[in-house]
């Protein structure tokens, strides 16, 4: 075999299915900001009309009382649009993804509002659905599946993945879902990750109702070198033991 | 000749241990609709069950009622779909080897309108 046939060979054996390739990474990271602050861009304007996936996540230490409002602008085919984000004062990072339409050469822009704490954190990420649009690192992923479980997974906890080295923003999709059955036992999963400031944080779906799929979509900032994990169990107690069939996925973008 | 095979499939090989999984694009706009259409699949069927996530644009101006129906089976042959009642939305699929995510549209057009059905799918 010559050389040039093994690495024709090795190339088509490494594209994967579909691949295309035109994901691409958008974002701005706003950290210990101790004032609000007004729009400033979160990306370069598209040259042409694209699509994202955007995600804002905000959070504060322990003790900072803000009550901040995180605005996201864009425009689309009919005009301005916004989508805005609350941290309230409960100790309690927020985080919300949705999908934005940006006219060419219109900004997408983030702004604060309300009331600083001792100070806060915003990160606005997101994948752009086309190849002209990205500037920044290449997206990475990651995933985890439980398929057709049989018993709970608790009180053992599952590594989903660990984070780089440095504090970083991911997107987690989680599905959980049992095929349709007569059982009332209801299968729950919980996905604990650390924070920037070392808490615990916990994101809670259960497959309800048995056949149709429970979708848990949300950003998360992670402490750098912590593994993000899940654990699995009964609505009902106990937590432990065999259960009905399900499923479990989790897939993780990292920005 | 030997050692050159053998040589070429141990890389092969090393290659296909250490890559890393990999993000997709499921892309597919319906750009200046001046029509509901019928079902119509937004990408190739995955040849194993597979992770994806969705978003829905759908941009329409006043006075348009468009609504799009997204269906698919799920990894346990179950038939799901999600409606898209204007705006914009995200949602997870499992999707079953050797099918597709389809869509269509339903209501009154005023004007035209563009549906954008974008998405990420999640390989090992």
């Amino acid at each position: 075999m010559t050389l040039r046939r093994c690495l024709l060979l090795a190339a088509l054996l490494t594209v994967p299915p579909a691949a295309t390739a035109r994901l691409t990474d958008v974002g701005q990271e706003f950290v210990n900001q101790t004032a609000t602050f007004l729009a400033t861009p979160v990306m370069t304007p598209p040259a042409a009309n694209g699509s994202y996936l955007m995600s804002m996540f905000i959070n504060q230490p322990a003790g900072s009382k803000g009550n901040v409002v995180a605005t996201l602008r864009w425009s689309d085919e009919q005009g301005p649009q916004s989508r805005s984000l609350t941290l309230f004062n409960n100790n309690l990072p927020q985080g919300t993804a949705f999908p934005i339409r940006a006219l060419a050469g219109s900004p997408v822009t983030v702004e604060t509002s309300g009331t600083v704490g001792v100070s806060y954190d915003l990160f606005v990420y997101g994948v752009g659905f086309w190849a002209l649009g990205g500037t920044n690192a290449p997206l990475t992923d990651y995933r985890k599946n439980l398929l057709l479980w049989s018993n709970a997974t608790y009180p053992n906890r599952q590594a989903v993945f660990t984070a780089a080295n440095t504090d970083k923003t991911y997107l987690l999709r989680v599905n959980i879902n049992e095929p349709a059955n007569t059982s009332s036992d209801l299968m729950c999963v919980d996905i604990l990750s650390t924070d920037e400031y070392s808490r615990t944080q916990t994101h809670t779906g259960c497959a309800s109702p048995n056949g149709s799929p429970t979708m848990l979509l949300f950003p998360l900032r992670v402490k750098g070198g912590t593994t993000v994990q899940l654990v699995t169990y009964h609505f009902s107690p106990p937590k432990w033991g065999g259960s009905p069939t399900y499923n479990v996925t989790v897939d993780v973008i990292g920005f | 000749m030997f050692r050159k095979s053998f040589a070429c499939f141990i890389a092969i090989v090393a290659l296909l241990a250490t890559a890393n999984a990999s993000l997709t694009e499921v892309r597919h706009d319906f750009l200046n609709q001046t029509k509901i259409f019928s079902a119509t699949s937004v990408m190739t069927a995955p040849s194993a069950d597979g992770s994806y996530l969705i978003t829905v644009y759908l941009d329409q101006p006043a006075g348009g009622t468009v609504v799009a129906f997204l269906a698919w089976t799920d990894e346990n042959g179950a038939p799901q779909q999600y409606q898209a009642f204007g705006g914009s939305a995200v949602f997870a699929v499992r999707l079953q080897a050797g099918t597709a995510l389809i869509v269509q549209t339903a209501g009154t057009v005023n004007g035209s309108y563009n549906l954008l059905v974008d998405g990420v799918g999640f390989w090992n």
